[in-house]
């Protein structure tokens, strides 16, 4: 998990932060396109998605080779501030003619980000790589004696459109480093990213990260609405072809279709995985020296599975490592929610928590039997990505096996408006108040917060009936109640944990055997 | 100053029985843990028009004479009336004073118990005349309590409350030694107010006078709705109280007294406050209770005599910390709630978010002295540690009297708010950037404060406000001001490097140029009281 959560320290510091704004924000434009007629042609019109399938049977077919394309001296061994240093000079920023409604920046190589990722354009003519240039960047305070070599290349790109106003470019989505990218709707700053592929994460072995090594971008007409990148991924034991279409707006939705060929046995594969971070929320109850309340990318993953049931799982930041599964059917998709949208719950002026997107992949076709994982990574500090979800398969993918995958990843505030149910709105636990520390013998009182659905609210005053079971461990006084500062109910609980035995926790609301009312709330309790 | 409260409930499951047993009995005040003995209460003669120049009279002659502490009555029969007990007994309505009078406000008296032991007398005062009112086990309905056999007739009361009227629910208690509280115009009863307060935190230990007598009138006086005298007894000093009672948009009881000294005391306490403050966002988390905060009162107001304002939050420290403020003739000060959100509580039984701020108003000028704040450690939310007060430069001596005329306001709002922003959160942490851990120092401690209101109110977001920091020792540092977009409120922020684990205080207001726009922020930074990230 290593290299994840590296990767997460970037994301952080293009964060918002005041004095960083400037690097991540979209540049005032001028001066001549960056193709401007001197682009390399391969003229290979047509040039599609099956093509890129195909060079991935043909990466497959052979032996994994590393890259070898050296890293200039001047980029080598940069941290991450001298890497902020070099800025991408807006006036090349591509199609900034202003005629399309897309625009792309590209990333110098260096800090995290040293593999070179060719980027291709397809437009009519045939297919277009960008060239790298010394003179496409600005490299600040950093000494260069002598331009980069031509065939340096890129680390990656980051896409732009008028997401708020007609005339003017906001970036909405990142393709950078490993096969690691993220997005974000309308109004919102980046938090969670979205992966290709997660290799044998969290397991004894090390964490395997193929990556993106090569990106066709379509070309869109002006009235297009949609743009569509083609990448190809390689790494040790699996190669891929990858399709998005990216559609920005009040929700950003991306559709991928994957291709995955897997050279070798994996140990453990991870499809569709998002990753984020949870420092601290309202179920942290111990002391955090912050005098914000809450710190998080997402509070809580989401399950809706091919019954119906959907399950909410509140994050952690674990003592040890946890790893949850979550067996599935057919499921219809899952997510990494920020579902608290209050300032007051995070009051950080600069990273702006509450705006960070949640990301719901919904899944396409039918995928049959698997299982959800969430693995939840103890962290000091909110830089480091520790939380990692995705789908995988019941029956492990053989070596020389191809599969294809397609889902959809919506980049909302709040993806999951449509679903039906009372939703968990807030889990708190803490000791039982009113019992003492010598006598509450390791008790846990749980408070759990369910906002009615809408056609639920006119019987708030009558209260259903809770449903909770734990597998170890003892329930007691399990209570719910009207909640008058919501239109839903509170669900109290005390804990009396077996020593030691952490207990597996469920709970959700019904009224009769079977009316059931709200998603059913998950959580997994550790003592100690 | 500590006292038991009774508004703490157990784990939910009890909660729902407790709430209803708090409807019926949401004032009592259960009595201090460690009461002294004290004086019977005196004799009136029935039916003699009451007087507030003979109940003067009578304390000031008590005071020529040796306090005579009371012996409470029945002690046995008391032990065994424990709190759940306690709960069990209930006064038959019926039996209210003026119960059933739509001009008037009923009266019901608290039963005595373990932790109320000392009888006070009742008298009931209309048109002129005194009527006592005894205690009879009829007046009781004992019959879920578990108490077996006749109780004797020669009980007594603990104390009385006044109800809304109609009857139900009430707003307003007096049980205790010196200790009254009213449930405010948010009625939900928090703070208790004291007739007075003698060596609080000194270390002789702390001296609790009583009202031992109380003659309740209706209509009150100066068009009060209720005037409740009262004769206070103690060892260095008694008192004769008229509390002139109003409830209508605003709750305010206007306290006249006369002070006579029996001996000299080290610190008078004039219009003593007495609250519970446990932890907010201040010094979230230092308890691991699931509720985000837990406090009757979340600072010190001050509004002193030059026109300065002043906020301080209270704090829950590791030893007592006692902050005494200089001034002269101040306009007023008060424990105030100034947090209003239910979000910062979470607590749907208790209600913090609706617990009256109580602001001290002088009538008439109070010379010099010093607004006292006291701070206990404390590790719970059923005991009060917090007590405020204001004490004279000159303490009064032997054989001396006093006069003290204050109103008390029980507000959801301080009743004379400054013309100046406000501040109404204090949060605080480890110091440095989110994402620098390598630049963090162990020593730095950053420091958010948000202001809203006055000036603020026509400002956007803009770059050049200022915050006026300082502190007693230590290095200040970061120190910036910002809109909270989205809100009315502007945050200073800063951090502090200090070391050592001496008391830091600290300054702030917010500035524009040279105009101040809020008022004082001061706070007590105690090194080693929060904890530390694990």
């Amino acid at each position: 998990m290593r290299e994840s959560r590296r990767l997460r320290a970037r994301s952080q510091w293009c964060a918002p932060l005041a004095i960083l704004a400037l690097l991540c924000a979209p540049p005032p434009l001028s001066a001549t396109d960056l193709l401007g007629g001197e682009a390399e042609s391969l003229a290979r019109a047509g040039f599609g998605f099956a093509d890129v399938v195909r060079r991935a049977e043909e990466l497959a077919a052979d032996a994994w080779r590393p890259d070898d394309t050296p890293l200039p001296d001047a980029l080598a061994d940069l941290e991450y501030a001298a890497y902020q240093q070099i800025r991408f000079r807006p006036e090349h920023t591509l199609w900034r003619d202003g005629r399309l409604p897309f625009r792309i920046q590209l990333f110098p190589r260096g800090f995290l980000f040293t593999e070179r990722v060719d980027v291709y354009l397809i437009d009519d003519e045939g297919v277009h790589a960008v060239p790298f240039s010394h003179e496409l960047f600005d490299y600040g305070a950093l000494e260069m004696a002598e331009p980069l070599p031509a065939g340096t290349g890129f680390a990656g790109f980051k896409l732009f459109y008028p997401l708020a106003d007609a005339d003017r470019f906001d970036e909405f989505a990142v393709f950078l480093g490993a096969s690691y990218f993220r997005a974000v709707a309308r109004g919102q700053h980046y938090g969670l990213s979205a992966r290709g592929l997660a290799i044998d994460t969290a397991l004894e072995t090390p964490e395997e990260f193929p990556r993106y090594r090569a990106f066709w971008i379509r070309r869109p007409t002006p009235d297009d609405t949609t743009i569509t990148v083609l990448a190809l991924l390689d790494g040790p034991r699996v190669a891929g072809a990858y399709r998005f279409v990216l559609r920005p707006g009040a929700t950003t939705v991306i559709d991928v279709e994957a291709r995955i060929i897997l050279r070798e046995q994996v140990g453990k594969l991870g499809i569709a995985p998002l990753t984020s971070m949870f420092h601290h929320g309202e179920n942290t109850s111990r002391h955090v020296d912050d005098y914000r309340p809450e710190a998080h990318d997402s509070d809580g993953l989401v399950i809706e599975n091919g019954n119906g049931e959907r399950i909410w799982h509140p994050l952690r930041n674990p003592q040890r490592l946890m790893i949850s599964e979550f067996g599935v059917n057919d499921a219809h998709g899952f997510g990494l929610l920020q579902r608290d949208r209050r300032f007051e719950n995070y009051q950080d002026l600069e990273l702006d928590y509450e705006r960070r997107p949640s990301a719901w992949v919904e899944l396409l076709d039918t995928w049959g039997k698997g299982r959800i994982e969430l693995v939840e990574i103890p962290t000091p500090n909110e830089t480091n990505d520790n939380i990692v979800a995705f789908w995988k398969p019941a029956t492990a993918w053989q070596a020389g096996s191809a599969h294809t995958v397609r889902y959809r990843i919506h980049f909302a505030p709040d993806p999951e408006a449509s679903l039906g149910g009372a939703r968990v709105v807030a889990t708190r636990l803490g000791t039982t108040p009113g019992v003492a520390q010598d006598e509450a013998d390791g008790r846990r009182h749980f408070v759990i917060d369910f906002a009615a659905a809408d056609d639920g609210a006119g019987a708030l005053d009558n209260p259903p009936q809770a449903v909770c079971t734990s597998s170890s461990g003892a329930l007691e006084a399990v209570t719910v109640r009207p909640h008058r500062h919501l239109a839903g109910w509170r669900l109290e609980f005390d804990l009396h944990p077996d020593e030691d035995t952490p207990s597996n926790l469920r709970c959700f609301l019904r009224r009769g055997a079977g009316d059931v009312l709200s998603e059913t709330w998950a959580y997994t309790w550790t003592p100690g | 100053m500590a006292r038991t409260r009774d508004d703490y409930r157990h784990a939910s499951p009890r909660r729902i029985n407790r709430r209803h047993a708090l409807r019926r009995l949401s004032a009592t005040l259960l009595a201090a843990r460690t009461l002294p003995a004290w004086s019977a209460a005196p004799d009136t003669d029935e039916g003699r028009p009451f007087n507030p120049q003979w109940l003067r009279e009578h304390a000031e002659a008590l005071a020529r004479h040796p306090y005579v502490a009371p012996t409470p009555p029945h002690p046995a029969l008391l032990a065994r009336i424990d709190y759940d007990t306690y709960q069990a007994i209930r006064f038959d309505s019926r039996h209210a004073l003026w119960p059933n009078d739509p001009a008037r406000l009923p009266v019901e008296p608290f039963h005595l118990g373990r932790y109320a032991r000392l009888p006070v007398a009742l008298y009931r005062v209309e048109n002129g005349s005194t009527r006592r009112i005894e205690y009879r086990p009829d007046l009781f309905d004992y019959s879920a309590s578990g108490l077996d056999g006749p109780l004797p007739d020669d009980l007594g009361f603990a104390g009385f409350r006044v109800m809304n009227t109609g009857g139900a629910g009430d707003w307003l208690a007096f049980m205790g030694a010196s200790y009254f509280r009213s449930a405010g115009v948010l009625d939900q009863y928090g703070l208790s107010a004291r007739g007075i307060a003698i060596d609080t935190a000194m270390p002789g230990g702390e001296e609790f006078p009583r009202f031992s007598a109380f003659w309740l009138e209706q209509p009150g006086r100066d068009g009060a709705a209720l005037s409740v005298h009262a004769l206070l007894e103690g060892p260095s000093l008694t008192g004769a109280y008229r509390i002139d009672c109003r409830r209508g948009d605003a709750v305010t009881t206007d306290v006249h007294a006369t002070l006579f000294m029996r001996r000299a005391v080290a610190r008078l306490g004039i219009a003593p406050l007495t609250s519970m403050y446990w932890y907010s966002e201040t010094n979230h988390r230092v308890s691991g209770d699931w509720r985000p905060e837990i406090h009757d009162s979340d600072g010190l107001a001050l509004a002193t005599g030059a026109g300065e304002r002043i906020w301080r939050p209270l704090n829950a420290p590791p030893r007592v910390q006692s902050n005494a403020f200089l001034d002269r003739d101040p306009r007023g000060f008060g424990l105030l709630q100034r947090d209003r959100a239910f979000d910062h509580y979470q607590d749907d039984g208790v209600f913090y978010n609706r617990r009256p701020s109580v602001w001290v108003e002088p009538l008439g000028r109070w010379g010099d002295g010093a607004v006292h704040l006291v701070e206990l450690p404390t590790d719970d939310e059923i005991h009060d540690n917090v007590v405020a007060f204001w004490s004279p430069a000159e303490q009064p001596q032997r054989a001396q009297s006093l006069a003290l005329d204050y109103r008390l306001h029980w507000a959801a709002e301080e009743p004379y708010p400054p013309s100046l922003a406000r501040a109404v959160a204090t949060r605080a942490g480890r110091g440095g950037l989110p994402g620098q851990q390598a630049a963090r120092k162990p020593s730095q401690r950053k420091f958010v404060v948000d202001f809203t209101g006055g000036p603020l109110d026509s400002l956007e977001q803009r770059y050049d406000l200022t915050a006026a920091a300082s502190a007693s020792r230590g290095v200040i540092d970061n120190a910036h001001v910002l809109k909270v977009l989205g809100t009315p409120r502007w945050r200073a922020s800063f951090d502090l490097d200090v070391s050592g684990e001496a008391p830091v205080d600290l300054r702030c207001h917010l500035r524009l140029g040279d105009r101040t726009l809020s008022e004082t922020w001061l706070y007590q930074y105690l090194p080693g009281s929060l904890g530390l990230d694990a």
